[in-house]
């Protein structure tokens, strides 16, 4: 009795991979939160198709992108919504920020939690947008496109982790939350957007493909930078 | 183990608790009593750093007190409600840094009533009961070993048999050195305990 506080603190490696199994865990016992972003990016995504006539094969590449992007935009914002919510029932989180663990690493699976789950729901919906807007399914294993996708994903899980810690406790964190979030996200999805349309409209890399990828990337880093900057602290 | 000094805290102008001094050694238990609202929870939640903006001193005898130091309290059973019971106490077990044995933990959870159905793969805490929450809450507890444990009415929801079976490790603790603050209104618990009382609500 008595004797544990002489053991070794967790590592930071292990307590993120620690964490980032247990949020897993919450995804997969409660498929609801895995399932309802998808089906969301699916009705925007059958919307677009049956409402927006067929267009010139010019801007065509261009507007599957945005639909893409658009779709899976709301519907990671639903994912962004829910990253805190296991922590918040029978205050979790309370007992999180009194377990000996680094608050960054308590973030830092946060954010490795939302890429994995952003990037499934990304994955599905690029699939069903380009198989609705007849384009060729092979864009979606270009290192280009693929490249570009991610640091969309990346920017915007930061963005999205950054802003649900920071309105974890909150009382209006419904609506405090798309507040923040959709004027913030403007930057990661219009660059994401314009470097992904630049590339599927001509298919090699050109200036405006790479200033794009630059703000991307800049926004990815000040997001990220931000989220584990900002993290909830433990002490 | 803990010292508390001149430790003064509101949550408006006025304090809701002013200048309590009181400290803990090993083999140390402190009751913290008052009357609802007199501030017993927030104290507990101000020594733990979960509320900030008091005055006065908290020093823990180690800088990462988190490490050594365990937190109950009756709203906070720190669950995860669609997780099992045996999800539920490996991860905050695998995040002190302890491996403990599949077998053991079983057997503790057994100890606390927590066995047959209750242990199914995939039951999910929602599940439970208040009283079969806590008793997990309190299995973690006393799994986690911790020197000072941090204690808000602990007993809530318990039946007679479990209350006694935690009022067994409170001794035990105590016995093997570790240190209590703990807020109760149940005497149960600290019949035959030798303990200080910290009264707050003016006297």
């Amino acid at each position: 009795m008595a004797s544990n506080h002489l053991e070794k603190k967790i590592s930071w490696f292990d307590s993120v991979a620690t964490l980032l199994r247990q949020s897993l865990r919450v995804d997969i016992s409660y498929p609801e939160r895995l399932i309802t972003p998808l089906f969301f990016a699916a009705i925007v995504l059958l919307l677009f198709s049956f409402a927006i006539p067929e267009q010139d094969t010019t801007i065509q590449p261009r507007m599957v992108i945005a639909q893409t992007q658009l779709a899976i935009f709301f519907a990671l914002q639903l994912t962004f919504s829910r990253a805190f919510e296991s922590e918040r029932s029978d205050r979790v989180f309370e007992h999180l920020r009194l377990a000996p663990i680094d608050s960054s690493a308590f973030t830092v699976s946060k954010i490795l939690h939302v890429l994995i789950i952003g990037s499934l729901t990304m994955i599905c919906t690029a699939v069903l947008s380009i198989i609705l807007q007849g384009q060729d399914l092979a864009v979606i294993t270009d290192p280009i496109f693929v490249g570009a996708s991610i640091l969309a994903l990346v920017g915007l899980a930061g963005l999205g982790v950054l802003l649900a810690a920071i309105t974890l406790r909150a009382d209006g964190q419904a609506i405090l939350f798309p507040l923040l979030y959709f004027p913030l996200s403007v930057p990661v999805l219009l660059s994401s957007t314009e470097a992904l349309a630049a590339w599927m409209e001509r298919r090699v890399w050109t200036d405006s493909l790479r200033s794009w990828s630059t703000i991307l990337i800049a926004f990815d880093a000040i997001y990220l930078t931000l989220a584990i900057l900002l993290a909830p602290e433990g002490e | 183990m803990l010292d508390v000094t001149d430790l003064t805290f509101g949550f408006g102008k006025k304090p809701l608790f002013r200048g309590l001094c009181f400290s803990v050694a090993a083999g140390q238990l402190i009751r913290v009593d008052g009357h609802n609202g007199a501030g017993k929870s927030t104290l507990i939640s101000v020594i733990c750093g979960l509320i900030s903006g008091h005055t006065g001193s908290i020093r823990f005898a180690d800088d990462d007190f988190r490490k050594w130091t365990s937190w109950v309290a009756p709203d906070a059973n720190g669950l995860f409600p669609t997780l099992s019971a045996v999800a539920n106490l490996e991860f905050w077990l695998r995040l002190r840094n302890q491996n403990i044995p599949m077998q053991t933990l079983r057997e503790c959870l057994n100890a606390w009533g927590i066995s047959g159905d209750w242990l199914q793969v995939g039951l999910p805490v929602s599940k439970f009961s208040t009283g079969m929450k806590r008793r997990l809450a309190l299995a973690r507890l006393q799994l986690e070993n911790s020197k000072l444990w941090l204690i808000d009415e602990p007993l809530f929801g318990l039946d007679e048999r479990a209350c006694l079976k935690f009022k067994n490790h409170v001794m035990e603790h105590l016995q093997a050195g570790g240190g209590v603050v703990v807020v109760t209104h149940d005497a149960r618990l600290l019949d035959g305990i030798e303990h200080q009382t910290v009264f707050l609500g003016g006297s």
